[in-house]
């Protein structure tokens, strides 16, 4: 246990940290406007990882640059899951709504099974083989660039929220519906719109990962699991929170995987989410969107 | 008798002596299946585990309301009991069968008594049973006393029937026919006593059913007890018949789903939602398993599509839809 | 009476005339009855089990090239001969890397008529499908698969060619301080780096308990999940511990993962050993790594460079897939050659009677670098030894021990 041991264990939680934060702002913002608890989320980050890898791969379009097409195509993912498959259920019991997004989630990681095949793919690309060092720890190029869209998105999408004219639509449709419809708030358009933004993080964290991370259809399903962690913690709708979660959680697990063996290292995590969901379910910074 | 009879037709639940016949002779006839159909013993006896275990969840998902996405760990906790049990010490399953339930009780219990006193509901509920599962999964796969990784396999002990080991499949069919069989008539008669009733009151509005005095988390204690129960007998009967149990076939998430989805498509909060829903479902994947032979993940997909559609669309599952049937056809007899 | 005689057939000429062509038919049926009935020679099914989806699939479907060459090669020299030129056919089956799939695998590949099943790649799923194999009474021969348990539960129907766990290690460490001390190089302390399933562990088993044979000592043991897109803690770890050699277990894929990863943390040891390690010793992690591979060793099995029907069976390999056949790959390729060794002599496609061939085995004329191939009572291959290997210039050589090498040990290597 030297200290770059530890030093570099805690670069790579703080790394990818980032990247669960910003699976987990999506996610933030689809429950903080529409109470919806998607569990599909990683799914539609893996559709990101796939886009990306395909056009890497077959048009050997540069991998950061992709993420203009991921955008635009989760976007419309996003759009039209909301349609065909919220709408109907935005008045049902809540735990119908989880039902329907699991359903989403199973047909989507199954649909890429079987269009792609469940191997692992690995996407080749030179900003892979770039390392700089600090001592004797590792900065991986493709992990910091991942940090840095990540903080960018959430930046982006924290600005959106509070200084654009359709982030004040937003927060309105989220907070009080029916009052925002009658101040001419299209709520139905809010809703489209949010779902899409959120599927479009979810988008670009997979762009993200996708230079060094193994690609394939079950891929998702880490991240979900782990988003609603950082959700719970750092309080939903919270998105100070959800960036802090995501780098607590990212440490986290850096941390159980020092000390535990390699299968037990989410432990700490999910411990951790049992008892923020029993003791103070509002996380860490919970309450509004803001 | 009127007055009776105006009761059992309130809670609908009036069925004839010649209803009763016409099960007890379907029930007769299920025991010739396997020699009609020998080689779909195997399909019959993963659709009546898996109708076992979704009854178990029915229980406090179904009639309680209380979702859980994470049933996977009272079906390891099952198997893991009785195997490691039999391995270790040598005790016969039959034993190890009421060992894995009383451990799944206690377990559900002790996460029950947590969730309920801090109340925690509907998504938070689900989520926290598949916490617990997870976390019980990490640990099965790192635990070197449990197999890690490997798992258990159980020494073959040939026809052992003291050790709940035959070398033919039709043992295990009867018995879980017989189990299922009586599950279902049991849930089935608990729907109308006090507790049945005060399930539902708390599934359809908790806070409602505690103003009237009923005491939301004794009953969904006991709910969860026959819940966790249930599924636990189904972990041990499926480790008999495959003689051998992984973390990843107990523990995953995929078991939750598979275990969750029969009552859920096939009626939640009825008594023969499970068995419904294992009817469908367990075909639908072998089927599509043999047919799409290298993704057989496609099956999932249909499941997911399969949940997507019920849940908007018949949130009552398919017995919703069988009621809605006999309502209209007893109608137009009238 | 002139016309009658030339147009009548004499009644004898008939009767002879018939008589020739009905014995003549009658022969025809009997000698050559895939003439008659327009119909192949007879079919023996073979079965096979493999991981050819999921995150090994690479693996499995390596499994599945090195089986449908030696079918190819099999049938193209006469099939089975003491069963009328029978030709052998490959069933597939997909284990996906799931030990449950494996029971109604073996189910369906018995019902297929497989006369006997070659698997699994993975230890877990080959000592679910052998429990199978043994209740169906199908014999069963093990391709890959390291766990001594395999062949350690008195099961009779079960065979295994490759090196078990217990070979492995204990070999490896013995060729390891040998070429230690040809080199003069002192190595003292180990750290392993391997997988958690029953691949990695039991070897983890063995080498902690035998290292100390050879001078060594185990001072970290740390398991990673195959599955797990990203080890750099694990690698982490061992970097930390500073130890002479750095030992690594694991399948293809993550192979490469957790070699790329040591690469990235600048990882420094006096050498980097595989312990049957399912891609330091393959052609394509060379091919996939570049330069970055040079140097790295591999202590597992792996055909014998040295032999002629090695050079025939990788330029067949070569020419047939267009690609480097791996060590992994000989052995279904072995396989195939045992059962059907075993059909020649038991003359028969039941299980029983082929099961009493195969324990019978004693083949010479095979890829490995050992001496005859013989099934102990417990069906493992008795003179199974695995060798170590070093990827040089680009390409993966065999050297140690001297008897098969084709090379000279770079050593200590480095980093």
């Amino acid at each position: 246990m030297t200290a770059s041991f530890v030093a570099q264990s805690l670069l790579n939680g703080i790394l990818i940290g980032g990247v669960y934060a910003l699976v987990a702002v999506g996610l933030n913002l689809i429950f903080g406007v529409m109470r919806i608890i998607n569990f599909a989320h990683g799914s539609l980050m893996m559709l990101g990882m796939f886009t990306t890898y395909w056009l890497v791969s077959l048009l050997q379009v540069d991998p950061y640059l992709s993420i203009f097409l991921v955008i635009p195509i989760l976007f419309g993912v996003g759009v039209c899951f909301q349609q065909v498959v919220i709408h109907p259920i935005m008045r049902a019991p809540e735990h119908n709504q989880l039902l329907v997004t699991l359903g989403v989630s199973l047909f989507l990681d199954n649909l890429a099974v079987v269009l792609w095949s469940p191997d692992y793919r690995v996407m080749k690309t030179a900003y892979a083989d770039i390392n700089y060092y600090v001592g004797d720890v590792s900065v991986s190029l493709v992990r910091l660039l991942a940090f840095v869209l990540a903080v960018g998105c959430t930046a982006s999408l924290y600005f959106l929220l509070k200084k654009t004219d359709l982030g004040k639509a937003i927060r309105a449709a989220s907070e009080e519906s029916e009052g925002a419809e009658l101040t001419g708030i299209n709520v139905k358009k809010v809703y489209l719109i949010s779902f899409g933004i959120g599927s479009a993080c979810a988008g670009v964290a997979g762009a993200a990962v996708a230079p060094f991370f193994p690609v394939y259809p079950y891929v998702g399903n880490l991240f979900t699991i782990t988003a609603f962690v950082v959700i719970v913690l750092g309080g939903m709708g919270s998105f100070v929170g959800a960036f802090a979660g995501g780098v607590i959680i990212g440490v986290a697990d850096s941390i159980g995987a020092m000390l535990l063996p390699a299968a037990m290292k989410s432990v700490i995590s999910f411990s951790l989410f049992i008892l923020i969901l029993l003791f103070k379910p509002s996380g860490l910074f919970g309450g509004r969107i803001g | 008798m009127d007055k009776d009879n105006a009761t059992k037709r309130r809670l609908g639940r009036a069925l004839s002596t010649k209803i009763w016949l016409m099960l007890a002779v379907l029930l007769i006839l299920l025991h010739a299946l396997p020699f009609v159909f020998p080689e779909f013993v195997h399909l019959f006896i993963i659709t009546l585990l898996y109708a076992l275990m979704g009854q178990g969840w029915n229980i406090l998902g179904g009639y309680a309301g209380q979702f859980s996405f994470g049933h996977a760990l009272f079906f390891g906790i099952g198997a893991y009991t009785s195997s490691l049990l039999f391995v270790k010490l040598g005790v016969s399953p039959w034993l190890g069968i009421v060992a894995g339930i009383g451990v799944a009780v206690a377990i559900g219990l002790f996460i029950g008594f947590l969730s309920f006193r801090y109340g925690l509901t509907g998504p938070f509920f689900a989520l926290i049973m598949l916490a617990f599962a997870e976390i019980f999964h990490m640990v099965s796969k790192s635990w070197d006393q449990v197999g890690a990784a490997l798992g258990i396999l159980i020494p073959l002990k040939g026809n052992s029937p003291s050790l709940m080991q035959f070398t033919e499949k039709e043992p295990f069919y009867f018995m879980l026919l017989w189990i299922v069989a009586l599950v279902t008539y049991f849930t089935w008669r608990f729907e109308g006593t006090r507790t049945g009733l005060y399930w539902q009151a708390i599934r359809e509005n908790q806070d409602a059913a505690s103003a009237l005095g009923v005491s939301p988390m004794r009953f969904k204690l006991v709910a969860m007890t026959f819940s966790a129960g249930l599924t636990a007998m189904g972990g041990t009967i499926y480790a008999q018949y495959l003689l051998y149990i992984d973390p990843d076939s107990t523990f995953g998430v995929i078991n939750s789903v598979e275990i969750m989805l029969r009552p859920i498509i096939g009626g939640p909060g009825t008594a023969l939602g499970p068995l419904l829903g294992s009817m469908v479902l367990t075909p639908l994947s072998e089927v599509t398993r043999i047919a799409l032979r290298a993704y057989s993940g496609a099956y999932l997909m249909l499941y997911g599509a399969i949940l997507v559609i019920v849940v908007i669309f018949l949130p009552d599952g398919l017995m919703g839809m069988v009621k809605n049937w006999v309502r209209r056809f007893s109608k137009r007899t009238e | 009476m002139r016309n009658e005689k030339k147009v009548s057939i004499s009644r004898r000429d008939f009767l002879k005339n018939s008589a020739v062509a009905g014995t003549g038919l009658a022969l025809g049926a009997v000698g050559f009855p895939a003439v008659l009935r327009g119909a192949q020679p007879p079919e023996i099914p073979i079965g096979h089990l493999h991981p050819l989806s999921g995150s090994l699939a690479f693996d499995g479907q390596e499994m599945r090239k090195g089986l449908l060459l030696a079918v190819k090669e099999v049938n193209e020299a006469g099939g089975i001969k003491s069963l009328g030129g029978a030709k052998l056919k490959l069933l597939d089956a997909d284990s996906e890397g799931k030990p449950e799939l494996a029971i109604s695998s073996m189910e369906r590949l018995a019902k297929s008529g497989a006369v006997a099943v070659v698997g699994c790649y993975q230890s877990s799923v080959t000592l679910v499908a052998t429990q199978q194999a043994e209740k169906l009474r199908i014999p069963f021969v093990v391709s890959v698969a390291v766990a001594d348990e395999i062949t350690a539960r008195g099961f009779k129907y079960t065979f295994r060619i490759q090196p078990n766990s217990e070979q492995m290690a204990s070999y490896t460490l013995k060729y390891l301080r040998e070429i230690a001390d040809a080199a003069n190089t002192p190595i003292k302390t180990i750290a392993y780096l391997h997988d958690n399933t029953a691949f990695g562990q039991p070897l983890a088993a063995h080498v902690k308990q035998l290292a100390p044979k050879q001078g060594l000592e185990l001072i970290l043991d740390v398991p990673y999940s195959p599955a797990a897109p990203d080890v750099t803690t694990e690698v982490g770890a061992i970097k930390a511990s500073g130890a002479d050699i750095v030992l690594d277990t694991g399948y293809f894929g993550d192979g490469v993962r957790v070699y790329k990863t040591m690469k990235d943390l600048r990882l420094q040891a006096k050498a980097v050993l595989g312990l049957a390690n399912g891609a330091f010793s393959h052609p394509k992690f060379v091919q996939e790594l570049g330069s970055i591979a040079e140097n790295v060793m591999d202590g597992n099995y792996h055909a014998n460079p040295l032999s002629e029907i090695t050079k025939r069976a990788f330029a067949n390999y070569k020419k047939e897939f267009n690609a480097d056949m791996g060590s992994g790959t000989i052995f279904p390729y072995m396989a195939v050659y045992v059962i059907a060794d075993a059909l020649e002599r038991a003359k028969s496609t039941k299980g029983e009677q082929l099961r009493e061939a195969l324990a019978k085995t004693d083949l010479k004329n095979h890829i490995l670098p050992q001496g005859p191939l013989v099934f102990g009572p417990d069906g493992q291959n008795v003179n199974a030894a695995p060798v170590i290997m070093q990827v040089q210039n680009g390409s993966v050589k065999v050297v140690w021990p001297v008897a098969y090498a084709d090379g000279k040990p770079i050593f200590p290597v480095s980093m």
